[in-house]
């Protein structure tokens, strides 16, 4: 169990702090559904948060919140991951030669960030009755773009020209579909 | 990479200026005056001067860290590595001109500081990647300054977001004077 549990964290832990050594190193070594539920935690807790300041606002009720939880959950284990494949696909085209698992994994460890932010924000949001949808959890999917851009060139040969158009755009398709979410 | 060092760089400066134009303005954006002219412009001088003094010290600090890089071939690829990281800007501007605009946000410090992070670490992979090696030592300059700068920029925004109000009262009243002889 300790074997398991120390590359896991530390994965988690170095994809946020030094990304470019874990794409390196660690991501091709990291079972892909554990990376799916890196981002599948991250964005169950933002979106847990985002229901939770609704709820402190008397905007919406508490069965809100828990499908906002559970629509994060559904949001990192599905759209992120088919983001990471449908990069590998466009990216297949410019001699990428990673393979798709890679693609989907530093994907959904980009959000390692956003995992560690979305705890810091649960507890500050139930302890000290904080809204922290903004200030924790979009922090922390913003730090994923750093990341994604790195996983980007890992693929391109650190092509830059190809990398931030594709990080530019899926950060904003996070963050335009995340306030959809939000004034449904 | 000699040709490479100097090819493109007026593109990648323009779009380092356009990033913290963005930064900028967003960060005094008035929503109750969104055409004031001296937010807009006091955004313009801020970001630039931002811009400037972030690609200077980090280009400083890189170079004195990279002493014998520097002689081998050139202060240029250090401005090469610096400008190249700058690039890194560019989903944070995007996705701050979104937030800002359309989804009518009014904190979004968090992403000027996000993208000046992302700074530091591409920095430190570029010359990692033109050394062939990569350094601690980079990665902790880098880092350390961009910190720096994220901190500064944090805390000086919220002091600086009255200055376009009392500028533009300061105009007013200098314009009355030399109009009216300070007359009511």
């Amino acid at each position: 169990m300790r074997k398991t549990n120390s590359p896991i964290f530390r994965t988690i832990i170095s994809m946020m702090i030094s990304p470019a050594a874990a794409l390196k190193t660690a991501v091709s070594g990291f079972p892909w559904f554990l990376s799916l539920a890196v981002s599948g935690l991250a964005f169950g807790m933002f979106f847990l948060q985002t229901g939770l300041d609704l709820y402190k606002t008397g905007q919406k009720g508490l069965g809100f919140v828990v499908l906002s939880g559970f629509s994060g959950v559904l949001y990192g284990v599905i759209f992120i991951p088919l983001v990471g494949g449908l990069v590998w696909v466009i990216l297949k085209l410019a001699k990428n030669d990673k393979d798709i698992k890679w693609s989907v994994s530093s994907f959904c460890l980009s959000y390692s960030g956003a995992l560690v932010y979305g705890i810091l924000g649960l507890i500050f949001s139930i302890v000290f009755a904080w809204k922290t949808s903004v200030a924790f959890g979009v922090t922390g999917v913003l730090w994923a773009t750093g990341p994604m851009i790195l996983a980007i060139r890992e693929m391109t040969e650190g092509n830059n020209k190809i990398s931030i158009p594709i990080a530019t755009v899926v950060g904003a398709v996070v963050l335009l579909s995340w306030s959809l979410f939000g004034q449904i | 990479m000699d040709e490479n060092l100097y090819s493109g760089s007026a593109w990648r400066g323009l779009l380092r200026n356009l990033c913290f134009i963005a930064f900028g303005v967003t960060a005094f954006y008035n929503p109750l005056d969104p055409l004031n002219p001296y937010s807009i412009g006091f955004g313009i001088v801020v970001g630039m001067l931002l811009g400037w003094l972030f690609k200077k010290f980090l280009r400083g600090f890189l170079g004195a860290s990279n002493s014998k890089l520097k002689r081998e071939k050139g202060k240029k690829v250090i401005y090469y590595a610096v400008d190249n990281g700058m690039l890194f800007l560019i989903p944070f501007a995007v996705m701050v001109i979104i937030a800002t605009f359309i989804l009518k946000w009014s904190m979004t410090i968090g992403f000027i500081s996000a993208g000046i992070m992302a700074v530091g670490t591409a920095a430190a992979i570029e010359i990692g990647k033109i050394v062939n090696k990569r350094e601690i030592k980079n990665t902790l300059i880098s880092s350390g300054v961009s910190f720096l700068f994220s901190l500064t920029w944090t805390l000086s925004a919220r002091i600086l977001v009255k200055a376009p109000g009392m500028l533009e009262g300061g105009i007013s009243l200098l314009r009355s004077i030399l109009t009216q002889g300070g007359g009511v």
